[in-house]
């Protein structure tokens, strides 16, 4: 299943967003399936992630998250299947493909007696950073991860947060292509989670694709442009995830379903008895327009980004006075709930055994 | 990169010296060469003191500490980093083997010096041999053993694919004591007589032997450990290792036992295929031998990746391919030579009772042997079996103890309270087609069971690929 077109919204990226329309995939999984003894854990799973995207892996515990991380990261074997990365297969040759990915456990361990420059300058030479570069590799990761100061200090005395931090570092100190990062922000405070999204995003501007995984959907919808849902060890949806306004692309000729909320200055009630609009709205939508309140309208409808920018012109010459015109941004929550309660039988079979 | 201190290495120094510990240690051995001096001063016993001290840092510390390497980056969460990193095996190898008892072998350089000055005033201790001969053993033997712990967790995987945790280093422990007690050097109060060994026909003595037996098995142990690292790294390799250091004891021990009359041939075939059967059993029981492994074997070799297909091979099933191949050429190099490799001798003599003279004919000889690789299929088809039923390594293992005991102990006591000589119809106890033909049919059914227990994934996932 490949992505649909990535659309991002003005909160949550620095990048240009076409960039990644256009990028060719970086990691590519095919029918990937993955047995314990006794237990199938990944079963037909297959996708691609595009170059600099961030994909939210969610699912409920025991889904397979943490299995597929394991494969993606080539220390777990599938039993079929192959996982890409830039062209080289994981699965066959994992050594050559680890030093393209950076992996952090959702039970990570650091060398609590080293300090962390210690564990970066050791980090960095075990992943093939020269001595003579070693001491600016490991300034420039700390300062992009705002923990110059921790340097000196033993691990062991550092905070949660700057472990996670100096965890990070050691993944990222190679410049890895893929950052693979399972329940980051487990135990942290959200002071420590709404920084840790703010270092991820700079790490995406910064052209790192990443995988995380978390049960903390809020988070994750924070910086996530993917979503990618298993449930039972099974794929139930991979998708791109809508947001609030188009970016400034090119139009896409492309009908689609859309879902779009517009906020009226004057009432509905008032403008709906006198304008053409209005019927115009129920020719394209006659089903799909719900009136959330006096000024509140949410219409379903297919459109093509012509036909939305029409919309919204007829609307405007029809005397609506608008407020606010675009495409409803779902939260990641919402489409979570929406794919599991779409695909229930899927989500529930497991294959026989 | 070839000019860089291994980060291994230089981590582990980071670890286990600093300026503290390294003043530390030659303060307290001062001291206690003090105390000796003012009590009881004589160099031998301060020679004999340096000397134990020097043994047990070599041998149990370095060994606890090299057995803890590997086990505190699993416990810790650090091992997948380690993996996932650019060094080689061979780095992490020797930075762990090396670099962890960094400071154990500081401590021993100083016990040592402390033992050769003080030995060289009382000469009479130094026994027959040259007092390197003594040296060099421990740092063979030391080596070997902390070679061993740093393989063990790596070598005996469990179920999941992850390294044990629980190896116990006292195994290791044990083995390294026995060799210690056994090896005849006569460390601190040889009596000057002069004592040799034949081995293979060559005049040595105890001692050399000894010393050259440290050396071969460090170098084993080392191999050991770096493909051990290697397979932990995932570089692909094939399982060659084991069955030939497992056909290196039986070949040394067949150089220094009783089948002196025997050909060359003949007892380096039948100490290797010895040594692997044993093993080989020891092997089925202890490690697990999953349908789910071999689906993944089956599915490269459909795919016509073959050498990943052997790469993945358990070592039991290594060793017991390479025991019944050992098994089929004794039998075979006997046939061949018309039974002149063996004649007057009792080569067999391991598990066969002989009659008589206490010699075994060609077709005894021959008999036994095929009987030994037919019952290794069987026991190994059934290791299979096993695993198929039961949910846990302990409880597998167990199903396991009691089948052997079964075959090996039961069936051959009732089949004897029937007959005088009711066992010989279950075990070769001297040639009768019986007991081949019954291995036979046991394996036969062994399979067919294991066949009908195979479950429906493997066929389906072979007929997909």
């Amino acid at each position: 299943m490949a992505a649909g077109p990535v659309r991002n919204g003005p909160r949550s990226l620095q990048w240009d967003a076409s960039v990644l329309r256009k990028s060719p995939p970086l990691l590519e999984v095919r029918s990937l399936r993955f047995d314990y003894p006794n237990h199938p854990a990944l079963s037909d799973i297959s996708f691609t992630l595009a170059a600099g995207s961030v994909t939210a892996l969610v699912g409920p515990n025991g889904a397979g998250k943490s299995t597929l991380m394991r494969c993606i990261a080539g220390l777990a074997e599938p039993l079929s299947g192959a996982v890409y990365l830039d062209g080289v297969a994981i699965t066959d040759n994992p050594r050559l493909a680890h030093r393209d990915i950076g992996y952090l456990e959702d039970e990570f361990g650091l060398y609590d007696e080293l300090t962390a420059s210690q564990c970066l300058h050791y980090a960095a030479a075990a992943r093939g950073v020269t001595d003579a570069n070693l001491d600016a590799r490991t300034d420039a990761v700390a300062a992009q991860l705002d923990i110059t100061h921790c340097l000196p200090k033993r691990v062991r005395e550092l905070s949660r947060g700057q472990r996670q931090r100096v965890a990070i570092g050691q993944a990222i100190i190679s410049a890895p292509k893929l950052l693979v990062l399972d329940e980051p922000a487990s135990g942290l405070d959200p002071e420590a989670r709404a920084s840790l999204a703010g270092l991820f995003r700079r790490l995406q501007g910064d052209g790192i694709t990443l995988l995380v995984s978390s049960h903390i959907l809020t988070e994750l919808e924070a910086y996530s442009t993917h979503m990618l849902v298993l449930r039972a060890g099974r794929m139930i949806e991979y998708r791109a995830l809508s947001t609030v306004a188009a970016d400034a692309a090119p139009l896409r000729s492309e009908r689609r379903k859309r879902s779009l909320d517009v906020v009226l200055h004057v009432p509905w009630r008032d403008w709906a008895t006198l304008t053409t609009a209005g019927e115009q709205i129920q020719a394209i939508a006659p089903d799909r327009v719900a009136v959330t309140d006096a000024t509140h309208l949410h219409i379903e409808a297919e459109f093509d980004d012509a036909g939305q920018i029409a919309l919204l012109q007829q609307l405007v010459s029809g005397g609506a006075q608008v407020l606010s015109f675009g495409e409803t941004r779902q939260t990641l929550a919402a489409s979570y709930e929406q794919s599991i309660a779409d695909a229930p039988a899927a989500a529930d079979s497991r294959s026989p055994q | 990169m070839s000019m860089q201190l291994n980060p291994e290495f230089r981590r582990q120094l980071w670890l286990q010296i600093s300026a503290t510990r390294l003043i530390l240690a030659p303060v307290v051995i001062a001291i206690v060469v003090a105390l000796l001096a003012s009590t009881e001063p004589t160099a031998s016993s301060i020679h004999g003191t340096a000397w134990v001290a020097l043994s047990l840092a070599v041998l149990f510390w370095g060994t606890s500490v090299v057995g803890t390497s590997i086990r505190d980056e699993i416990t810790g969460r650090t091992w997948n980093q380690q993996r996932m990193s650019r060094l080689t095996p061979w780095q992490l190898m020797s930075g762990k083997l090396f670099g962890a008892t960094s400071y154990v072998w500081y401590v021993a350089l100083l016990c040592a010096l402390v033992a050769i000055f003080s030995g060289r005033a009382d000469a009479g201790a130094l026994g027959s041999h040259s007092p390197a001969v003594e040296y060099v053993f421990l740092l063979a033997l030391g080596l070997f053993a902390h070679s061993v712990a740093l393989m063990a967790p790596l070598a005996f995987q469990s179920g999941s694919g992850e390294p044990r945790v629980s190896v116990p280093t006292i195994a290791v422990f044990a083995l390294v004591f026995v060799a210690f007690k056994a090896a005849p050097l006569g460390l601190t109060g040889g009596n000057g007589e002069s004592v040799h060994t034949e081995w293979f026909g060559m005049t040595t003595t105890p001692q050399l032997l000894a010393m050259w037996t440290a050396l071969s098995l460090a170098a084993w142990g080392i191999l050991g450990a770096w493909r051990a690292m290697r397979q932990a790294l995932q570089v692909q390799q094939l399982p060659w290792a084991l069955p030939a250091f497992l056909a290196f004891i039986g070949v040394w021990a067949a150089g220094n036992t009783g089948l002196s009359e025997t050909s060359m041939i003949i007892r380096v075939l039948i100490g290797a295929t010895l040594a692997l059967a044993a093993a080989a059993w020891v092997l089925m029981l202890w490690e697990p031998q999953s349908l789910f492994t071999w689906q993944r074997i089956r599915m490269h070799w459909a795919a016509r990746e073959r050498s990943r297909a052997i790469t993945g091979v358990s070592a039991a099933t290594s060793v017991v391919a390479f025991a019944v191949v050992g098994a089929l050429l004794v039998a075979a190099t006997t046939v061949t030579s018309g039974g002149a490799e063996v004649a007057g001798v009792r080569p067999a003599g391991f598990f066969v009772k002989t009659a008589g003279s206490g010699t075994l004919d060609v077709a005894s000889h021959v008999g036994a042997f095929l009987w030994l690789a037919l019952v290794l299929l069987r026991d190994f088809a059934f290791t299979l079996l096993a695993d198929t039923f039961t949910t846990s390594p302990r409880r597998r293992s167990a199903v396991i103890l009691l089948y052997l005991l079964f075959m090996y102990v039961a069936v051959p006591a009732a089949l004897q309270t029937v007959s005088s000589d009711g066992s010989d119809w279950w075990l070769p106890t001297q040639f009768a087609a019986a007991p081949i033909i019954l291995a036979l049919i046991t394996l036969l059914a062994m399979v067919g069971a294991l066949i009908s227990r195979m479950p429906r994934t493997v066929t389906a996932i072979a007929t997909k690929s």
